[in-house]
């Protein structure tokens, strides 16, 4: 093979184009869908009536009909974007741990930061301080503490000697996430019997999004992003091994530190608003790693698109098929996740694709 | 004399790994560190290159103390191909041998054409390029071996360390390992550090050889002069023959069997 | 590391299917209520039986019952206040003949609405245990507690000797049998609080206290006649919306959805079953004047209900007791309560204040 011809081949590839195209028509397709799904809701807005309201939004003209404003400007629309942006961290983190833990079965809640949320908003939930604290709804915030102290835990147990042992890691996460599980039941035990509160709140649900939420999320979640792909190349390295990794010049305390830290941000930050979404992190990554292979340069922004796009479409399911009451959304994702992921176990989709 | 190891100890729980070890490697020869199992040939391959640091002594780079380098900037002065190596089954040979660009890529980049450039030389170096859009998981072990080379070949390091790179490979691709790395040294003037078991080739191949016996320097020299039947008597504690190879003189070391 | 995952993967969906049944239990049990209606009626009314009566007989004459209710309900009136003897039996939700030869004296009343009825009828004292989360009336405050409705304990129970245990749910029924207690089940009620007379009535009968039961079911009956006069000429009909938590609301065939009906006031949640999580769309929608919830707040603070009437008219309310969720003889009051906020003064003269 020509050496000319070999490096334009694999420029090609390096910049991978055909995965980059794929990037481009999932984030189109996010957009759409993104677009349906404020289309439809279980109040029924008439699609003109909708593109009217949206144009007389832009163009500054009153629109008579309020009702139909505010459910599309401040019900849907953040719902929307909500659902988006923590399937798009909880994906993120998902391919994140499971690239740094080299295991394909990690996912984000792995160590410590969904029991340790669970706690937090509990904890809140059932004191006899009021959940709202002026305008402040203080249970996220319950929950975002939550889960950094678990990590925090669950990170300084396992740093030891100036370096951070992955194994112990995870280990002291599934101790840390028992104990704060087995804190959690003890507290609904001895609360008051109404707990559907607390039980929605761990199944997840986009009932409360506005669009400050969206702005809080987001301020994890772009910064972890970046990083995030800022390191994915390290990431590929890393799955040789830590040692081989350190002798290919990635000093991996340092990416293993910041990879942790910003993958936990990210879900602690996207599980304070909405409860624990169960089964996106997890099958997100999995899909795309079947369907695109693993290069991590590609899977994280590829499983962080696919994962938006999946709990968009959940929410769309849990806030529409039951009419006018909601199905907390971690059901849906895992009665439509986990069949989904099965087939596409079985049907080992790389194969086509390539 | 590029690399230095100065007084060098190593203890794990308390046990004696390597106990004063004082060597020096010259730019563009090849090395060969020869002992038993056990008598610290990786310890000292992991300590050359960082993984390890030894208990006392100091591993000088050009009168720079590796130990107080950062990893990047050490990994372009040191590359290594593992004894074990566990590539991840799901990457392209390209892209694994593409990783040892890491050091001179930054934050962000993926990495320019001459680093491309330099990859192809490599890989038609090591005889991949026909391989390089194939899976980890369908090549077979000599082409394995040959990815992890050209991998720590593309850091373009002047040190090259190999973990007993002939292990676990067939004759023919025995000999092909070892010509690579004698054509690395000519072509590059590189230095390279093996750790080997097959005498035979190592006299062939070898410009020095280190003899290791329980963590002691046992012998140090040219093939010729240090593989003497005492010598590898005392070292593997085994009987031995020594012929000489009436080709090029070099040594033939035959076991005696009982 | 992977069957840690594994485990962790098995664990989730097995808490979301037992958790989902968990919370849509209560829709489940409305549904089967439904079937059950006749059979309740049954199992409330007093079986008087002479001893040579048979089981056969009493059968034929539940089904005649049934059928003609009002006249078998007059007839067993009358023969109460001619008997008024032990022994008789009682037939509870589990089919099980409870047979009574003496009025109990040391009672485990292990539900709200049956403590608040003893104590209604004077017999507190002969309450030994109850369970965790009663707060009425403060005289229950120094009865011994035995559990929550999923953790009961059975030894505590049998420890304080009872000679009759009421359960409102069959949980630990067949525990509690087979430690040979006398259990009294009967299901609590989710609708028709007409029946709550009927359980007052039986109260009154098993604790030899049928006067005073006569007088409470009078006096509420009574005040609920006084209700229904005073809102059946209002034409106008206002919406309301109950929000028990979380945006969990009462649907129509709930005790609370009743007393909507009850008050000549809409429900805005009629098209749902038991209680549901409402989607916040439909209450922008459905525009309710009043809302009725735990945390004012919550309603108010939330930008999407800032232009809904019962916002803009402040006519957010939250219920001062819990009154309305408890099927005794103070739900009355509860009733009473939100007839006063959907009414105000225009229905205070018909109201009967203690």
């Amino acid at each position: 093979m020509n050496k000319q011809i070999f490096i334009q081949r694999k420029k090609n590839y390096l910049y991978d184009n055909f995965k980059v195209y794929w990037i481009i028509f999932l984030s189109f397709s996010l957009l759409l869908i993104g677009c349906i799904a404020v289309c439809i809701g279980s109040v029924n807005i008439p699609i003109l009536e909708l593109i009217g309201i949206i144009y007389d939004k832009i163009f500054g003209y009153h629109n008579s009909n309020t009702n139909f404003d505010v459910i599309i400007f401040k019900i849907r629309i953040p719902r929307v974007l909500l659902a988006g942006i923590v399937g798009f961290a909880l994906a993120m983190s998902g391919a994140t741990y499971q690239g740094l833990f080299r295991n394909n079965l990690a996912d984000p809640y792995l160590i410590g930061v969904a029991s340790g949320a669970g706690l937090g908003a509990t904890i809140i939930i059932v004191s006899p301080l009021p959940i709202y604290f002026g305008i402040i709804n203080v249970l996220p915030f319950g929950a975002f503490l939550g889960a950094i102290s678990c990590v925090m835990l669950a990170y300084f147990i396992s740093y030891k000697s100036n370096s951070l042992t992955l194994t112990t890691l995870l280990l002291a996460g599934i101790a840390i996430s028992s104990i704060c599980g087995a804190i959690t039941a003890l507290l609904m035990i001895g609360s008051d019997p109404d707990i559907r509160p607390v039980l929605s709140w761990l199944f997840g649900s986009f009932t409360s999004a506005r669009m400050e939420h969206v702005i809080l999320v987001l301020i994890y979640v772009i910064p972890s992003f970046l990083i995030i792909l800022g390191f994915s190349r390290y990431i590929n390295i890393l799955q040789l091994g830590e040692d081989h990794a350190m002798l290919l010049g990635v000093n991996i305390e340092y990416v293993k530190k910041a990879l942790i830290v910003s993958a936990s941000l990210a879900t602690a930050g996207a599980v304070s608003f909405c409860g624990l979404i169960g089964f996106v992190g997890l099958i997100a990554p999995h899909m795309v790693r079947l369907i695109w292979g693993t290069d991590y340069r590609y899977l994280i922004p590829l499983s962080s698109l696919v994962g938006a796009i999946f709990l968009i479409l959940a929410d769309l399911i849990a806030r529409t098929i039951l009419g006018s009451s909601e199905l907390p959304v971690g059901l849906v994702t895992a009665f439509c996740g986990g069949p989904f992921f099965l087939f596409v176990l079985r049907y080992q989709m790389r194969y086509r694709f390539k | 004399m590029v690399l230095q190891l100065r007084d060098i100890n190593l203890t794990y729980n308390q046990n004696l790994i390597l106990s004063n070890i004082n060597i020096n490697f010259n730019q563009g020869e090849i090395v060969g560190l020869v002992g038993k199992n056990g008598s610290g040939k990786t310890s000292m391959i992991n300590i050359i290159n960082g993984l390890q640091k030894p208990t006392s002594g100091i591993v000088s780079y050009n009168g720079e103390n590796i130990n107080s380098m950062s990893i990047k900037y050490r990994s372009k002065f040191i590359s290594v191909v593992p004894q074990k190596i566990n590539f991840p089954t799901d990457y392209k040979v390209i892209d694994l041998v593409y990783m040892g660009r890491n050091p001179y890529i930054d934050f962000f980049h993926m990495g320019s054409n001459e680093d491309l450039e330099i990859t192809y030389d490599v890989m038609e170096m090591t005889n991949i390029v026909n391989l390089s859009d194939k899976l980890i998981s369908e090549i077979s072990g000599g082409e394995i071996q040959r990815v992890a080379i050209a991998m720590a070949l593309n850091q373009r390091s002047p040190i090259l360390l190999l973990d007993e790179p002939t292990s676990n490979l067939d004759l023919v691709h025995q000999v092909m390992v070892l010509d690579l790395v004698k054509k690395l040294k000519n072509k590059y003037n590189t230095s390279i550090i093996l750790s080997i078991h097959d005498l035979t080739l190592a006299s062939k191949y070898c410009d020095r050889i280190v003899m290791l016996k329980d963590g002691i320097l046992f012998a140090e020299g040219k093939p010729l002069e240090i593989f003497n039947q005492q010598n590898i008597e005392d070292v593997f504690e085994a009987k031995v023959r020594i012929n000489k190879d009436p080709l090029d003189d070099s040594i033939l070391v035959i076991p005696e069997i009982i | 590391m992977t069957f840690l995952s594994v485990r962790t993967l098995l664990y989730t969906l097995f808490s979301v299917i037992f958790i989902y049944f968990f919370v849509f239990c209560d829709n489940q049990e409305n549904q089967n209520d439904f079937s059950e209606n006749l059979n309740n009626s049954e199992l409330v009314n007093i079986q008087t039986q002479d001893k040579s009566e048979t089981q056969d007989e009493s059968e034929t004459q539940d089904e005649s019952e049934t059928q003609d209710e009002s006249e078998t309900q007059d007839k067993s009136e009358t023969q109460d206040e001619l008997i008024n003897s032990y022994p008789f039996e009682l037939i509870d939700s589990s089919g099980e003949t409870i047979k009574f030869t003496e009025s109990p004296n040391r009672i485990v009343a292990f539900d709200s609405a049956a403590l608040e009825t003893i104590f209604e009828l004077g017999e507190g004292e002969k309450i030994v245990g109850t369970h965790d989360f009663v707060a009425y009336p403060p005289e229950a405050e120094k009865i011994t507690r035995v559990g929550g409705a999923f953790n009961m304990n059975i030894e505590a129970i049998i420890g304080l000797n009872p000679d009759l245990v009421f359960i409102f749910s069959d949980q630990n029924l067949n525990d509690l049998r087979n430690a040979g207690l006398k259990v009294l089940y009967i299901e609590s009620l989710n609708n028709d609080f007409t029946k709550i007379s009927d359980e007052i009535k039986m109260w009154g009968r098993i604790l030899d206290a049928e006067l005073k039961a006569e007088d409470i079911i009078f006096d509420f009956e009574n005040r609920l006649k006084n209700i229904e006069k005073a809102v059946e000429n209002i034409n106008i009909k206002q919406s309301i919306f109950q929000d028990v938590g979380g945006l969990w609301t009462p649907g129509p065939n709930t005790l609370v959805g009743e007393v909507f009906d009850l008050l000549n006031s809409n429900n805005i949640a009629y098209d749902v079953d038991g209680y549901v999580q409402i989607s916040r769309e439909i209450i922008v929608d459905r525009n309710p004047d009043i809302i009725i919830t735990l945390d004012i707040e919550s309603i108010t603070k939330d930008p999407a209900f800032n232009d809904i009437n019962a916002v803009s008219n402040n006519r957010v309310y939250s219920l001062s007791s819990d009154a309305l969720s408890i099927g005794g003889p103070r739900f009355i009051e509860g009733i009473e309560e939100l007839a006063q906020l959907i009414y105000s003064e225009n229905i205070d003269s018909f109201l009967t204040t203690k």
